[in-house]
């Protein structure tokens, strides 16, 4: 079956959890802003969890599906239209050939990801479909979608179990500051005392000069001991780095490496959190553990595994779809 | 590698700092260590990230904790640190004076010499690869000739092809990919630094030594119709 894109909305892709091991060759990892987004709505529909999604930034597109299909959208509160009639989020729903879904837009959360009961008929490259801009390749072409793009969807399974099971609560309304847990350092030592205590007692807010490489956050100038370079080295998801002017949260598409110090790193837990601040928003650092971190990511893990268990079809249920896929 | 200094970044990776300064000893204990946790075949590790004084290990926390994996690598032999391992030397064709015959000009008069000579200076020494990153496959090289060194163009261009060769402050290097840039291009390889579709997308690693050699419009022509790379000298 296909996709007919209508309108490619201003800023979608494909993307799944990323394209590792090639980091120290400088290809970037890119990959879902909000990975929780991308899992949950993969499991709803029952993909693998890090199978390639649409991710929609801004406004969202209109899609045509050529054939029925299932599909499950998570992430920011977005509206999401299935021929006109609202189509809620964070729960499966049902296409048929000819209808259209469209993604509406959101003014206060930044991203959404579109999972279909479906695989895309793409190649992989470097062991992932992520759609890597800066290097052109990845995804559909290596691009963003634009209106009249032709997606081939192949092993499409228009009908899943357990309907009225397949949803889930979305994330929870973001609050007026964000808190987004830090793991200190690793550059901390490059800045004063009085720099670290500005990093963690300020407001910082969410520049618009931010995109999929990195926010800008706003605010106060932190103190260095003796300036912001530091030989260049690796980047993580999640790393601050500090410039002269800001400090710049490093996102899904930053360069694999970096010139200046990180005061702190955002945890894996709080990374869709972050990912899904609109310019604007503001948002605190609070210290973690790393032993807390990895705990609090593990607890996120095995929610999603739970839904997922609570999904797998069993017994004649199983055998029923099992047949059906294969006519 | 109980002297290394191993740090949590984040918690799905972990850095390991080194002497803090680009140096050719510095280099080669990075690259040592990244081969030998690379070769111990650690379950969890994602990804490394070599850099001039540090190297940075990407994880999965589901399958091993920080504590564990600074264990892991800290118990890892010191001699297996400490073995010479050949280092490749790879030899990158240049078509000097394309497209910006300009910028070789600059260059020359730059360092008060002929373009010749610029030619002549930057084919005539190896240049390590401190790093890859930036870009896909781009290479932080070392040890061009202090002559050379020239400060950046005021206004960068917003497209240098891919392949171009240049001169940026006291480095050189090229663009694996069309991108803007401030460099001074002095001229472009028909190699391809970074093919997203080959097995080993990226022609350059860490700890490598690179030569120029240049070439003319004819060789570079048959080395891009044929994809073989350039022996003469």
């Amino acid at each position: 079956m296909y996709i007919t894109v209508k309108q490619a909305g201003s800023l979608t892709s494909i993307q799944d959890d990323g394209r590792y091991r090639h980091q120290g060759e400088g290809i970037p990892v890119c990959g879902a802003l909000d990975p929780l987004a991308m899992k949950t709505a993969n499991i709803l529909v029952g993909n693998p969890e890090d199978h390639p999604v649409l991710e929609c930034i801004g406004s969202g597109p209109v899609l045509e599906l050529s054939d029925g299909v299932c599909f499950a959208v998570c992430g920011g509160s977005f509206d999401v239209y299935l021929n006109d009639e609202p189509a809620a989020m964070y729960q499966v729903h049902r296409a048929r050939a000819g209808d259209r879904l469209r993604i509406g837009y959101s003014s206060v959360q930044r991203s959404c990801c579109i999972a279909f009961s479906a695989d895309y008929a793409l190649e992989p490259v470097a062991g992932s479909y992520s759609t890597d801009f800066k290097g052109k390749t990845g995804g559909y072409e290596g691009r963003k979608l634009k209106s009249g793009d032709l997606l081939e969807l192949i092993h499409v399974r228009s009908q899943l179990p357990y309907m009225e099971k397949r949803r889930t609560a979305g994330e929870p309304v973001p609050e007026d500051v964000v808190t987004l847990r830090v793991i200190e350092g690793p550059n901390e030592d490059r800045f004063t005392a009085e720099g670290i205590r500005t990093f963690y007692s300020s407001i910082h807010t969410v520049s618009a000069k931010s995109d999929r490489m990195g926010y800008r956050l706003e605010g106060p100038v932190i103190e260095t001991v003796s300036g912001n370079d530091i030989l260049s080295g690796g980047i993580v998801t999640g790393a601050i780095q500090v410039t002269p002017q800001q400090a710049i949260m490093m996102m899904a598409d930053h360069a694999t490496t970096g010139g200046y110090a990180v005061i702190a790193t955002v945890i894996g837990a709080d990374l869709g959190k972050a990912a899904q601040c609109m310019p604007g928003v503001k948002v605190r650092f609070v210290r973690t553990t790393v032993e807390e971190a990895q705990e609090a990511w593990k607890a996120q893990m095995r929610e999603l595994q739970d839904l997922k268990a609570s999904l797998k079809a069993r017994g004649l249920v199983r055998l029923i779809y099992k047949w059906r896929e294969r006519l | 590698m109980e002297k290394y200094q191993i740090k949590p970044y984040g918690d799905a990776a972990l850095i390991i700092q080194f002497e803090q300064k680009i140096d050719p000893s510095v280099l080669k204990e990075v690259t040592a260590v990244t081969r030998s946790i690379r070769n111990a075949g650690i379950t969890g590790i994602r990804d490394c990230i070599p850099a001039y004084a540090s190297l940075t290990v990407n994880y999965d926390p589901l399958i091993v904790s920080f504590g564990d994996l600074k264990q892991k690598i800290m118990s890892l032999g010191t001699e297996e640190i400490s073995t010479e391992q050949e280092q490749r030397r790879i030899e990158i064709p240049v078509l000097y004076g394309t497209p910006f015959p300009e910028d070789l000009a600059h260059v020359a008069e730059h360092a008060g010499m002929s373009t010749e000579e610029v030619i002549a200076l930057h084919t005539s020494v190896d240049y390590p690869v401190y790093m890859i990153g930036f870009l896909p496959g781009f290479p932080y090289l070392g040890n061009l000739d202090p002559r050379l060194h020239t400060p950046r163009r005021k206004e960068p261009r917003t497209e240098i092809p891919a392949g171009a060769v240049g001169i940026g402050g006291a480095q050189t290097g090229v663009y694996p990919v069309t991108s803007p840039g401030g460099w001074h291009i002095l001229g472009i390889t028909p190699l391809k630094l970074y093919d997203p579709d080959a097995e080993e997308p990226v022609l350059l690693k860490s700890g490598d030594l690179v030569r120029f050699c240049s070439i003319d419009q004819e060789t570079y022509d048959r080395i891009l119709r044929e994809g073989t790379a350039c022996t003469s000298r």
